[in-house]
């Protein structure tokens, strides 16, 4: 394909492909290999639009994928469209050579107009002298449909990995109607009954696995807003749970445990629950939030109330590793929770925005001796998953 | 991945509307496929303007032999266009549907063990096949090709098929990556009896066409997504719903300019569920059969007790009847302007 002989281009899709790569496409030497076999076939030569179309469908998969790869494209400089130098022919050696190799091989005739005449570049800016005439007005609009200036957003976590965390959470339960063929059990049953009997059918199985979200909001985590709010959107429509529900809640989602049992505490600068742990009741009072706002409050009760056997349930927030003010009370509080969260579903974990490199001197370290608390990062998210597929968290001081 | 080696440019879909009304296709759905004389029946057009953008795409998925994934927003005939480019090219369209307990065998093959079982304990008065034998000695008599199995069958035999696999993100995560091999080789195997079939190798010409819809709901695994050519399936443009209105038989220009500006203004509205292509086509075509004239239609939509007439063909959700008021409204002052304006 003429596209590896001329060599600013070569570089320029190059380039383009390390670029979506760092922007978590996983382009392989296989969909650089389809862009060439389709390039070779006659696809994406009649403009650049059409170029980039091309690259869409070979390599795009959702709607996202299309904005990030058409506003990489749009940065690149690609030679004028159809250019300039050579307009009388059909662009020389980049279009006529796959048209050549297609009629010789005589199995297509190659309908595609190769000349476009006055195609254009969209991403032009109009630029109008002002009402004065002194400085220049660009219309709104054009700046906002030129992708060049689109910005993608980087997380410390992607889409992807959020989503393929989350897919070893499934909890695959036979349910339903009864239609598969149990062979072992119908061959068991033969044998011990000695007579011709009904098979035994078993139900399906179907993924049951439910997560409850509870996620810190506001104050202190109002720097992790967006980057949550991702995490959860990738869990939400990557994770395929069979429910996911979210609630939010500030600072702790259950507040007001008995303030009295601190008093034995000797040390209230560095807080440490260990003498009184065992003596903490379980606490569910207060409510939480159906709405990041804030609004659309339920009690904690009837929350945890719905949950059951498959459900599991991820806290996000940064358990007072903002501050550096020591906060028994709240120490109290999410200790007192955690135990009730404990006893109504089948595993949960806490996840942290905040490095882990952070939380010493926070009371998120403390937090992270009795619950299994990990940063919400790439290790630390599989780590959590483990845990909620059943593995036993390495605790200090377990609840 | 060895058929993806060859390009087919045998095949190409145009998408030209003056094609005849009806047409004879071969009959998909029998199995076991025919070798040769296959069955065949009457097929309607199907109505559909694919913009060069869509050909593109559906041209590309041919010539590469992968699968099409559509995406789009429901009603914007993700699925209607399998069964354009089946009509355009001739060929049968298999369809698979998808539920939640679908498993990517389904769509190969299903094995009824549990009749089999039945038959064999059945003994002497068992069900025989045509030589006298007991049916339950062959398990090819109790094997059903799916879908996608009839259409990699019928490639043997010289014959190209579509295929449809629609909705596939209701299936359970497994399906898409259970599916894997047979789409790459486009072959596959009945383990229980023994049967190989495969597409040719040096035939790109007769593999099947494969068109994937996907609701968005949930994302599908990469490895898949890797193996497919992408396309997301646009609302029209003005001109463009407007042509899709006429080739739908919807006569009238001023009742389709009526009935399009009334569903801009919806889809300008952030709603629940906002009208599509298929509440539009529904919503017009109805207003067409009730004999409601763009005259009555205009007075119902801007007169002082206004209405939307039909409403519940383009409102879908009972959430958006309070906004209908603020889109007659605009509706109202868009055609005036447009009266205003025509002299």
């Amino acid at each position: 394909v003429t596209i590896d002989q001329e060599p600013p281009w070569r570089d320029r899709l190059w380039t383009l492909v390390e670029e979506l790569r760092q922007a978590d496409f996983a382009l392989g030497t296989d969909d650089v290999a389809a862009l060439r076999q389709a390039l070779a076939a006659g696809f994406g030569w009649s403009s650049r639009e059409s170029l980039c179309d091309l690259l869409v469908a070979l390599w795009a998969k959702s709607r996202r994928d299309r904005e990030t790869l058409r506003s990489h494209f749009a940065r690149m400089h690609l030679p004028q469209w159809p250019d300039p130098h050579r307009s009388t022919l059909p662009p020389a050696g980049a279009a006529a050579e796959p048209r050549r190799q297609i009629d010789a091989s005589g199995t297509a005739t190659h309908e595609r107009s190769v000349v476009t005449q006055g195609t254009t570049s969209q991403e032009q800016i109009v630029v109008q002298p002002g009402p004065t005439g002194s400085l220049p007005v660009v219309p709104l609009d054009d700046v906002f449909s030129n992708r060049s200036l689109v910005f993608v957003p980087h997380f410390p976590l992607t889409h992807r990995e959020v989503a393929q965390a989350f897919r070893r959470l499934r909890r695959p339960v036979r349910f339903g109607a009864p239609i598969d063929l149990d062979v072992e059990a119908t061959v068991a049953r033969r044998s011990k009954q000695g007579v011709a009997s009904a098979p035994t059918l078993v139900p399906r199985r179907r993924n049951l696995a439910r997560l409850l979200l509870l996620v810190d909001r506001d104050g202190s985590m109002r720097p992790h807003h967006a980057f949550v709010d991702e995490f959860i959107g990738a869990v939400r429509d990557a994770g395929w749970l069979q429910q996911v529900t979210a609630y939010y809640f500030h600072d702790v989602p259950s507040e007001g445990a008995d303030r009295r049992l601190l008093a034995s505490l000797d040390d209230r600068v560095l807080p440490s629950l260990d003498t009184i742990l065992g003596a903490i009741p379980p606490l569910i009072k207060g409510s939480i939030y159906r709405q990041p706002d804030l609004s659309e409050g339920t009690p904690v009760a009837d929350v945890l109330q719905g949950m059951d056997a498959h459900t599991v349930a991820v806290v996000i927030g940064d358990a007072g590793a903002a501050r550096r003010r020591p906060d028994a009370e709240r120490l109290l509080d999410t200790v007192a929770f955690l135990k009730a969260l404990r006893a109504r579903v089948r595993a949960y974990v806490w996840l942290n925005p905040v490095p882990k490199s952070d939380w010493p001197g926070t009371l998120a370290t403390e937090v992270a001796r009795h619950a299994p608390m990990f940063a919400l990062d790439r290790a630390g998210m599989h780590r959590a998953i483990n845990v909620l597929r059943g593995q036993p968290p390495q605790l200090e001081r377990p609840l | 991945m060895r058929s993806r080696h060859s390009i087919d440019t045998s095949t190409k879909f145009t998408p030209a509307p003056a094609r005849k009304d009806t047409r004879r296709i071969e009959v998909a759905a029998v199995d076991p496929v025919p070798p040769a004389k296959p069955p065949t029946e009457v097929v309607r057009r199907e109505v559909y303007l694919a913009n060069p953008a869509i050909t593109d795409a559906v041209n590309l998925a041919i010539a590469l032999g992968r699968p099409l994934l559509l995406q789009g927003d429901p009603g914007c005939g993700k699925t209607r266009l399998a069964y354009a480019v089946a009509y355009s090219l001739g060929l049968p369209i298999e369809e698979c549907y998808i539920k939640s307990t679908t498993r990517a065998q389904d769509l190969l093959y299903g094995y009824d063990a549990v009749n089999r079982l039945y038959d064999a304990q059945l003994g002497a008065q068992a069900p025989k096949d045509k030589g006298g034998r007991p049916r339950s000695e062959d398990p090819r008599n109790y094997i059903r090709l799916g879908p996608l199995g009839r259409a990699i069958v019928r490639a043997t035999h010289g014959r190209r098929s579509v295929v449809l696999i629609d909705e596939i993100d209701k299936a359970d995560l497994d399906f898409p990556n259970d599916l894997l091999r047979e789409l790459d080789r486009l072959e596959f195997e009945i383990p229980e009896s023994g049967d190989r079939f495969v597409v040719p190798d040096d035939r790109p010409d007769l593999r099947p066409i494969i068109f994937v819809t996907h609701n968005e709901e949930k994302a599908l695994p990469t490895a898949f997504l890797r193996r497919c050519i992408f396309h997301f399936v646009e609302f029209p443009g003005k001109g463009e719903v407007d042509q899709i209105l006429g080739a739908h038989r919807i006569e009238d220009p001023e009742l389709r300019r009526i009935a399009i500006a009334v569903v801009e203004e919806l889809r300008s509205q952030d709603l629940v569920k906002k009208p599509g292509l298929a509440e539009l086509l529904d919503w017009a075509g109805y207003l067409q059969a009730a004999k409601i004239s763009p005259k009555t239609l205009r007075s119902r939509l801007t007169a002082d007790a206004a209405e939307l007439p039909m409403r519940d063909a383009v409102v879908k959700s009972a959430a958006d009847h309070p906004r209908i008021p603020a889109v007659l409204a605009s509706v109202k002052a868009r055609l005036q302007k447009e009266a205003a304006a025509k002299p």
